[in-house]
């Protein structure tokens, strides 16, 4: 089964991250493939390259970093979500004419239209708020 | 530019996305980013639907005055351009929420029994 995740919450907003991690490791032992991961409105923040979580509090970007690395999934940035909070790629950030890029690889910025496309293209399409 | 519609189409049974909007407008930047994931289901020609349930009835008053920020009245108008034309909302909801209100008129009322069975049909249903 393909599945699309879509997350809509800031990393330290809520469990909804974690929630979303572990269903996707239960999915992919159980067989089945996630597709894309997507993070829109505050979600895009987990993208954020500065961010320094406290030793103890657990390192939300590295787990879906290693997430894609294993499993091959795409992390996508909503890319408009993104400019307005600030997370800019370099095309972005010089685009933008802004001193400094704020988001690297695995995470992509790509249009709502990836968005769009698991609704149609996914066996199942899985929303952590 | 709101066009009366004053029937559901007897034509369409099943919709392959549901977008359920339970939220009320002017949540932020939020509340505009539910508009723009809207227009690319449009834009990218999936087959869908919005329903406005529970508090998200709020989108739907008409003479919102909302200051500095967008209207999203204005920008709800501009749905059908973008082939987003099926908009519905929750009928047993509306007193609660806009009372005495009128409804904007390019929003369709529908039955707690018919959202249900579009529901139960749908491949997607997102909720925001």
């Amino acid at each position: 089964m393909n599945i699309q995740l879509n997350l809509y919450q800031a990393p330290w907003h809520h469990v909804s991250h974690l929630d979303a991690l572990a269903f996707a490791e239960a999915s992919i032992a159980r067989g089945d493939r996630i597709e894309r991961v997507f993070f829109f409105m505050d979600a895009v923040y987990i993208g954020l390259i500065s961010q320094s979580p406290a030793s103890d509090d657990g390192d939300l970007k590295l787990k879906w970093q290693q997430l894609a690395q294993r499993s091959g999934c795409e992390l996508l940035l909503c890319i408009t979500a993104s400019a307005n909070r600030g997370l800019l790629n370099e095309a972005e950030a010089a685009r933008h004419q802004s001193p400094v890029a704020t988001v690297t690889a695995p995470f992509q910025l790509v249009g709502l239209g990836q968005w769009a496309l698991g609704y149609g293209d996914a066996d199942k399409v899985v929303s952590f708020r | 530019m709101s066009t009366m519609k004053q029937a559901i189409p007897t034509d369409k049974v099943h919709y392959q996305t549901i977008i359920l909007i339970t939220c009320p407008p002017y949540q932020g930047r939020r509340s505009e980013e539910i508009l723009e994931a809207i227009m690319s289901l449009a834009l990218f020609d999936r087959d869908h639907a919005v329903m406005f349930f529970d508090q998200g009835l709020g989108w739907l008053s008409t003479g919102q005055v909302p200051g500095d920020r967008k209207n999203l009245s204005k920008q709800l108008s501009a749905l059908p351009m973008y082939g987003s034309d099926d908009l519905f909302y929750c009928a047993g909801h509306k007193e609660r929420v806009l009372g005495n209100q009128p409804v904007r008129e390019d929003v369709m009322a529908c039955t707690l029994s018919q959202l249900t069975s579009w529901l139960r049909q749908a491949s997607y249903v997102e909720v925001f």
